[in-house]
């Protein structure tokens, strides 16, 4: 599985796609990142953790 | 009509009822910059592949965010479409090798947010040969060569390596060079050595050099001393909100013929430019906002110096990273600063001699 920004999703499922790995699971994260407050980086990183958890045990996740 | 179809899968060639059925077909599909193109057909695609020795399913590599293979025929197709002749060819293969080296960041080019595209720099004889502009107008229109070597280079990287508008192309505004962006380095006009001879490659080899940049930033200074134009362009180094002020990738100064001719009158050459760019392009963190003083010690830390207690941010890791060429016409007092991408270097690779 990898991480994805909202804005990005498109871009990952296509690149996952053309590199024979369709349905990949994402954690997705919102988009920006890049200059948010630490404590918003933070709320981000637990509100991923589910996602991380369920994409390494089961199949594609949506946070 | 029989088109043979340029990306990875079915290499049967695609037939057509009549030469409208293509264009709308390949508009419809995506295979174009939107613009009307020239049909790759079968005999245009071979005679394309003529003007080099190499074999047309020679891998070049695999070129992001699709990752697809990418042979010489790949690129021939491309390059019909964007209406190269077939001397042009060897230029934009020796293109779409550089852009393929690592350290060239493609794949950030092509999927970031940043305007960023790519521009070829053309060194060496092919200049002529080929009638590539680098005087007047060098980064407008009016020449076949400049014009659709860039815009084969573009094709590759829609058609190749699916650089599609919101896939694999996530760039929030774009700049015009992404249409295709194509230069010759003004030798003639320079006091200096070129652009290919600094890099090590002999002043009689064809050379094009690829930079992953937004568009020229004007820099119009009146003076005619020297360190006034240098000022003028290192303040144009960093302004806020500018990629240079994040990134430590390579940036590429283009020097005016008449900013060229007083800074070698006043006794500088590429070497001091360099490092009078180097030293005097900083900006003081102090006057940065706090989240993008926090961005340039994340992100440019390399580049921050400290000068009685205070610190500065240079525009390079070193000097050497920023790269001059002379290009323009004889008149007007012009320079540009094209500003790079993230970790995006100048890579250069030689022209095949043409077959």
């Amino acid at each position: 599985m990898t991480f994805v920004a909202d804005a990005f999703r498109p871009l990952a499922e296509y690149e996952s796609e053309a590199l024979g790995l369709e349905g990949l699971p994402l954690a997705i994260i919102e988009y920006p990142i890049g200059g948010v407050p630490e404590e918003v980086a933070a709320e981000r990183a637990k509100g991923a953790f589910g996602s991380i958890v369920a994409g390494l045990t089961a199949g594609q996740v949506r946070s | 009509m029989t088109v043979r179809r340029q990306a990875a899968g079915s290499e049967a060639p695609l037939s057509f009822e009549d030469a409208r059925e293509v264009e709308e077909r390949f508009y419809d599909n995506r295979w174009t910059d939107g613009l009307p193109m020239v049909t790759p057909t079968v005999e245009r695609v071979e005679e394309m592949l003529k003007s080099v020795s190499r074999d047309a399913d020679e891998p070049l590599g695999r070129m992001p965010p699709r990752w697809r293979p990418t042979s010489v025929h790949h690129v021939a197709v491309n390059a019909v479409m964007a209406g190269c002749r077939p001397e042009y060819f060897p230029t934009v293969v020796a293109a779409i090798e550089a852009c393929l080296d690592d350290e060239f960041n493609l794949y950030g080019i092509q999927g970031t947010t940043n305007p960023a595209g790519v521009m070829v720099l053309v060194n060496g004889p092919a200049r002529h040969t080929l009638d590539v502009n680098s005087g007047f107008n060098v980064f407008g229109q009016g020449w076949r060569s400049n014009a659709t070597i860039g815009r084969a280079v573009r094709l590759c990287l829609i058609n190749i390596g699916g650089g599609l508008p919101e896939l694999g192309d996530m760039s929030t505004l774009g700049n015009p060079n992404k249409f295709g962006s194509c230069i010759a380095e003004n030798e003639e006009e320079s006091p200096w050595e070129p652009f290919h001879v600094e890099r090590g490659y002999d002043a009689d080899r064809s050379v094009v050099t690829v930079a992953g940049v937004t568009g020229p930033q004007n820099v119009c200074i009146m003076s005619q001393d020297a360190e006034a134009i240098l000022d003028g362009i290192a303040d144009s180094m960093m302004p806020a909100g500018s990629n240079l002020m994040m990134f430590t990738a390579e940036p590429l100064v283009a020097i005016g013929p008449v900013h060229a001719r007083h800074l070698a009158r006043d006794g500088f050459g590429k070497a001091q430019i360099r490092d009078y760019l180097w030293d005097r392009g900083t900006v003081e963190l102090a006057s940065l906002p706090a989240t993008d003083r926090k961005t340039v010690l994340r992100w440019k830390e390399p580049c921050v110096v400290v000068r009685d207690g205070r610190e500065y941010v240079r525009p390079a890791v070193d000097p050497s990273a920023i790269g001059i060429v002379v290009a323009g016409g004889r008149s007007g007092p012009h320079s540009a600063v094209l500003q790079p991408f993230n970790a995006t270097q100048l890579v250069s690779r030689p022209v095949e001699d043409p077959a």
